[in-house]
């Protein structure tokens, strides 16, 4: 393997393994690419799509690469069994404190939509609670010894207007409590109380916990797939087709919803990067959630969250033109550029906190916008 | 426990198998176990609920020496609570 696009090429054959694909997958051969292709697979979290592919024969190694990503694959599921317990042991303390959280992405996924939860790696675990839960929930956190990794700007700014917020413990692992599905303006557009209330139950070891149902797990792994990192992981639009294609979908509800909360052109743009880089066939009714054009405002809420206007507060200048009333764009503004010293602080390590830094960095996405 | 004694794997395990191994923790518990070679057999057995009698037949035959550390990993197994005891009203 000499050609410096053929790691990636193996790495999105690995990430498709299983699927109906149009191409046929392997035999995979990477050769010398081995460490450039074994650091891939283990980045984009798919050593157990790989050992699955390398027990199939499809993705040819010798025993020493074997070995490596065996034990890889071993660490990977090692930490999701770790997080899975802490999950049992948290979710009990959660309904003691009158909290049903629902499951977003990892176990949720890897127990019900893929053949073999082997398959689905996770580094953390994501959890969507209700506005009304959520000091609760942060408070049995808490209890467990979990600290956000970084404070609200201003005080219920997370209830008002957040995504979610990342805690951690000693042992570094991470819970991202969810208030919402996704950032920016479709974070606020998404109801995300409308999808908790269709959840549906699963076991893991023995307990029955919430997800959400496939239909509302295809749209959050759409948004996640298209809004979550530019360009998109792997694993994530893997998600994408393998709900699509082994998930209970009611594709009539999925239009409905991306008409309502102005979703189409993230839908049409997750499906879109999951068929292309994955090379495998979306079924057809996943093409007619979002047939009708998009509006332009969704497009320009779409082009934020993507490269270029990412890294320039795209996200979270799109969030202003979403909030409904001018007091609470108001609201949402003096947060960000006024926050909390203790925001200010845990947002720049190591530095002195200045407003001031913080101001010509919020300027400079404004003239860049305008510009 | 003894030679009528009925096992399963426990009902609460969180568990991965990797092929060739199985990763298994206890939500009580604090690491996670890996089991391979002949405790795989035993794994495999304990897929639906067996009496400590059938579990060493199975993996010692007649060796006696080999049935006493079936019995000797089995009540390991229990311990660390990878596998449980069926009540007799449950076998």
């Amino acid at each position: 393997m000499r050609e410096p696009g053929a790691v990636e090429d193996i790495a999105r054959a690995v990430a498709r393994f299983g699927l109906p694909s149009q191409d046929p997958v392997g035999p995979l051969v990477p050769g010398r690419g081995w460490s450039a292709l074994w650091r891939r697979i283990v980045d984009q979290r798919l050593t157990g799509l790989a050992m699955a592919a390398s027990r199939a024969g499809v993705l040819v190694l010798p025993e020493d690469h074997g070995e490596e990503l065996r034990s890889s694959h071993r660490d990977a599921m090692v930490w999701a069994l770790t997080l899975e317990r802490e999950l049992l042991s948290l979710h009990r303390d959660l309904r003691d404190a009158g909290v049903e959280p629902v499951m977003l992405k990892g176990p949720a996924l890897a127990h019900t939509l893929y053949p073999d939860p082997a398959w689905r790696d996770f580094g953390d675990l994501d959890l969507l609670v209700r506005a009304g839960d959520w000091s609760r929930a942060c408070a049995v956190l808490s209890s467990r010894g979990f600290r956000r990794s970084l404070p609200e700007p201003r005080p219920r700014f997370d209830e008002r207007f957040g995504k979610a917020a990342t805690h951690v413990d000693e042992s570094g692992m991470q819970i991202d409590l969810h208030r919402r599905l996704t950032v920016g303006a479709f974070g606020l557009w998404v109801d995300p109380g409308t999808l908790a209330d269709r959840a549906e139950p699963f076991v893991v070891g023995g307990r029955e916990l919430l997800r959400l149902d496939d239909s509302a797990a295809l749209l959050h792994a759409c948004l996640h797939a298209a809004l979550g990192s530019a360009p998109a992981r792997l694993l994530p639009l893997r998600d994408v087709v393998q709900i699509a294609h082994c998930g209970t979908v009611d594709w009539g509800l999925l239009t409905e919803w991306s008409r309502r909360w102005r979703l189409r052109a993230v839908v049409r743009h997750a499906f879109s990067e999951a068929a292309e880089t994955l090379g495998v066939p979306l079924p057809a009714e996943a093409w007619s959630v979002s047939s009708q054009g998009a509006s332009a405002r969704e497009r320009r809420a779409l082009a934020a969250h993507l490269a270029g206007r990412r890294e320039r507060g795209g996200p979270a200048l799109s969030v202003v033109g979403a909030l409904p009333g001018v007091r609470m764009k108001a609201a949402y503004v003096r947060a960000l550029v006024f926050p909390e010293r203790e925001f200010l602080v845990a947002r720049t390590p190591g530095q002195r906190p200045s407003y001031v830094r913080r101001w010509t960095v919020a300027m400079s996405w404004a003239m860049r916008r305008h510009g | 426990m003894n030679a009528r004694t009925r096992l399963n794997r426990a009902s609460d395990l969180l568990w991965r198998d990797l092929g060739g191994e199985i990763l298994v923790t206890a939500p009580g518990g604090k690491g996670v176990e890996r089991l391979g070679g002949s405790a795989l057999q035993v794994w495999a057995l304990l897929e639906r609920p067996r009496t400590v009698e059938e579990c060493t037949r199975a993996i010692a035959g007649p060796s006696d020496a080999i049935a006493a550390e079936v019995e000797s990993f089995l009540e390991e197994l229990v311990a660390r609570g990878v596998v449980e005891e069926v009540p007799e009203y449950d076998a």
